[in-house]
């Protein structure tokens, strides 16, 4: 079976889909909000961020200081029409495995 | 696992990942301001029980109720996620929209109770009954909205 246009390799594994589902839903969301999301580690999350921000597909922003800093991550356009382009990559496939009522000769 | 099975794994996370933002946005609100705003709003309603004149009055509960709004906005900014743009479609705004127009009656309904009793601070009450109201509907409407947004 062939890869639907839109299929993107550097989203696709588990732990990255699920980090860029989560951003493609915020605005931005805070690292530590992300953190316990996926249940990953300081280390490992920063990892998948400089990954995506690597390729273009997100930003990290630093807000406040002190005690109150914080740090933002945020989708790019180009990251979040990566990903409206995998999901529809991903309907595509299912959308093939799944017959179609009127090929298989059953009502619709 | 076939790419079919794997697609839809993928989706099913897809779906779930944006269910957390729904709720981390609702959750991850600061408690902070959001209580200020709380506070605010049950002080403007407690102006209308002040022995001064209606226009005073009302100026009093505007401008707390505007003070409110800026609490509830900022609360908002320094939640753990803000939500994006798509994910407020219509069956956010649906949720939402049915949400105020519940809370708003209930409180038409205190507000009718109250009118018919010599209780001095009604409109304190008032207030006090509409904070109740959002801060207990809050549960509901992250729940409707993760329905709405798994369907």
């Amino acid at each position: 079976m062939t890869v639907p246009a839109g299929f993107d390799e550097l989203i696709h594994p588990p732990t990255r889909l699920g980090l860029v589902s989560l951003l493609a839903a915020a605005q931005w969301a805070e690292f530590s909000f992300l953190k316990e999301s996926l249940e990953l580690t300081d280390s490992a999350l920063s990892k998948q961020v400089t990954t995506l921000a690597e390729a273009g597909y997100a930003e990290v922003r630093k807000e406040g200081a002190g005690r109150r800093r914080r740090t933002l991550v945020m989708l790019t356009p180009r990251g979040r029409a990566a990903f409206e382009g995998h999901v529809a990559a991903l309907q595509q496939l299912v959308g093939r495995a799944t017959p179609d009522p009127t090929e298989a000769g059953l009502p619709r | 696992m076939n790419h079919a099975d794997d697609a839809q794994a993928g989706l099913a996370e897809i779906a779930k990942r944006r269910d957390q933002v729904l709720e981390g946005a609702s959750r991850g609100r600061h408690r902070g301001w959001d209580a200020t705003g709380m506070v605010l709003m049950v002080a403007g309603f407690a102006a209308m029980d002040l022995p001064v004149g209606k226009g005073p009055q009302l100026a009093l509960l505007l401008v707390a109720l505007v003070a409110a709004l800026a609490c509830f906005t900022q609360a908002g900014r320094r939640s753990r996620a803000v939500l994006h743009a798509s994910a407020l479609n219509g069956r956010f705004w649906a949720v939402l929209g049915g949400c105020a127009l519940a809370a708003g009656a209930l409180v038409l309904a205190a507000v009718w109770l109250l009118d018919g009793s010599d209780f001095p601070l009604r409109n304190t009450v008032t207030g006090v009954v509409l904070a109740v109201i959002v801060a207990a509907g809050e549960p509901l409407y992250r729940a409707l909205v993760k329905r709405r947004a798994a369907a």
